[in-house]
């Protein structure tokens, strides 16, 4: 065998040794069972470990269970020969894990056994970091941009919203008025005068003004409340219901509203609380089945979710809805080219409300599983416990 | 004036019905019927004896929207006219494909609904 210049200085295993000991790359050798045999100066710089806390130990001993699988494929596949790259991390000395870039490569004997596997690591914590700051950047980007398309989505159906509301509810309701102040004035033009029934041709325009003035007026307070311009309060929910009772007490048979409730039940909210169960009384009324109007309105304190709250129960004996348009009731944008009769803005505005008072809003059947004997809203609201006075 | 035939009116409106009956009243166009929903107008149509020959059909409805009742109508009664009427005018396009004889837009003067009544029902 023709011997160089340098073997002739070194001697072949001193040449190697300098090799593998100048190499930037971590180095250890393992026999079939994983055994570490041997390690070079980078692997025990890497580590921050002693050769003698490496040598004779596992290579698994430094590792984890997700690791380990990958590290004892490299040791496998080494046994049949192959050459490969892995990618897997090991622990230092501090007990932080490294990743690894690996090539393995088996070693044979002089006659062709298998006695062990070199595995050549490069430290890829840099490349990691930069990974994963990355994926960071990368995630942040996307919450950036979910909740941007969020709020996009909502200023959109908000913007659709006040179209649906001029395309369909101000177009009917100017329908209406037009058509019959035209037919007055033409009952004028020939009369002179509006008689008997004709009133309505007056009365009915003028409640349809009316009508669309509330609309404009919940419209606006929808966006005060998007802009949170109104200011929270401590509001006693009983005294509140009291008060609406009465002031429908008027307008309905004696005896059609009936309530039952304790106070103080006091609660976090603000102004538009008045308009949620004025809106939902209003509602029962003027859906309950006449003559014979029934209305019960109930304050409880109940625990949903393992938190308090004050449950508030509007029933009619109206006509019911049906389980399929339960939920629709309080989305006014479902509704696409159907509607739901008698809906307007105002059970959109009712969850609205809630909803901005971390509450809840649903409607059941006032009997359960027969809509068709009137429907139970109920709202939930977070309940302020232990206090005399609101 | 005169009518051949009656009107029919299909909205969920209560006030907007009422206003077509004050109008067609006072124009002395009988009513054949009226509806607040799509599945009472199919089953008051196909009830109706003679059938009304114009219908009056709005696009939003609960249930079942103005198309379909429309189209239920136009299959049961082919030679039916309908207007069909809306607040929305980008169902214009759609409401004639599906055969309306004529789209209204909402607000609409009494004059021209009065119009479009009486030609079709001299047509």
């Amino acid at each position: 065998m023709v011997r160089t210049t340098v073997e002739m200085l070194f001697g072949r295993e001193d040449i190697y040794r300098i090799i593998v000991d100048s190499a930037e790359e971590g180095i250890w050798i393992a026999d079939k069972d994983g055994v570490i045999t041997y390690v070079n100066n980078k692997l025990v710089e890497l580590l921050g470990l002693d050769k003698e806390e490496l040598i004779g130990k596992k290579m698994f001993d430094f590792t984890d269970d997700k690791n380990r699988a990958i590290m004892q494929k490299s040791l496998e596949e080494s046994l049949r020969g192959k050459r490969d790259n892995y990618l897997y991390s090991i622990r230092n000395k501090r007990g932080e894990f490294i990743p690894m870039l690996v090539a393995t490569t088996p070693m044979q004997n002089e006659k062709g056994v298998y006695i062990g596997t070199v595995e050549f690591m490069s430290d890829m914590s840099a490349q990691k970091k930069l990974e994963d700051e990355l994926l960071r950047e990368r995630s942040d980007l996307a919450k950036t941009v979910e909740a941007r398309t969020n709020e996009l989505q909502s200023e959109k159906n908000e913007a659709e919203l006040y179209l649906d509301l001029m395309g369909h509810d101000i177009s009917n309701m100017h329908h209406i008025a037009m058509g019959q102040l035209e037919i007055a004035q033409e009952t004028m033009a020939e009369t002179g005068r509006l008689e008997g029934d004709e009133k309505e041709l007056i009365d009915t325009p003028l409640r349809i003004l009316e009508r669309s003035a509330r609309l404009i007026d919940n419209v606006i307070k929808l966006q005060k409340l998007r802009k949170g311009e109104f200011e929270e309060e401590t509001i006693d929910l009983c005294n509140m219901l009291s008060g609406i009772v009465k002031e429908y007490e008027p307008e309905v048979p004696v005896s059609s509203i009936g309530f039952v409730g304790k106070g103080p039940s006091c609660v976090r909210a603000n102004e538009l609380l008045y308009d949620v169960f004025r809106n939902l009384v209003g509602n029962a009324i003027k859906h309950s089945y006449r003559p014979g109007i029934d209305i019960d309105i109930r304050l409880e304190t109940v625990s949903e979710d393992g938190k308090k709250y004050y449950k508030v129960m509007v029933e009619d004996n109206g006509p019911g809805i049906p389980d399929d348009m339960k939920d629709k009731v309080f989305n006014r944008l479902q509704r696409g080219d159907t509607t739901a009769r008698g809906l307007g803005l105002g059970l959109y505005l009712v969850k609205s409300f809630v909803d901005s008072f971390h509450g809840k809003v649903r409607v059941e059947d006032r009997v359960t599983g027969d809509y068709t004997k009137g429907s139970r809203f109920v709202v939930l609201l977070p309940a302020i416990e232990g206090r005399d006075v609101c | 004036m005169s009518a051949n035939g009656s009107i029919a009116i299909v909205d969920d409106e209560v006030d907007v019905v009422r206003t077509y009956e004050l109008l067609f009243k006072k124009r002395h166009i009988p009513v054949s019927f009226t509806a607040l929903d799509g599945p009472d107008a199919i089953d008051k149509f196909k009830k109706a004896n003679p059938r009304p020959v114009v219908v009056i059909i709005d696009y939003r409805l609960p249930s079942i929207s103005g198309l379909e009742v429309m189209r239920e109508v136009l299959a049961i009664e082919p030679s039916t006219k309908v207007i069909f009427i809306s607040g929305d005018n980008s169902v214009r396009q759609k409401s004639v494909d599906a055969g309306a004889a004529v789209f209204l837009k909402k607000p609409t003067d009494i004059k021209i609904i009065t119009d479009t009544v009486t030609r079709l029902m001299n047509f």
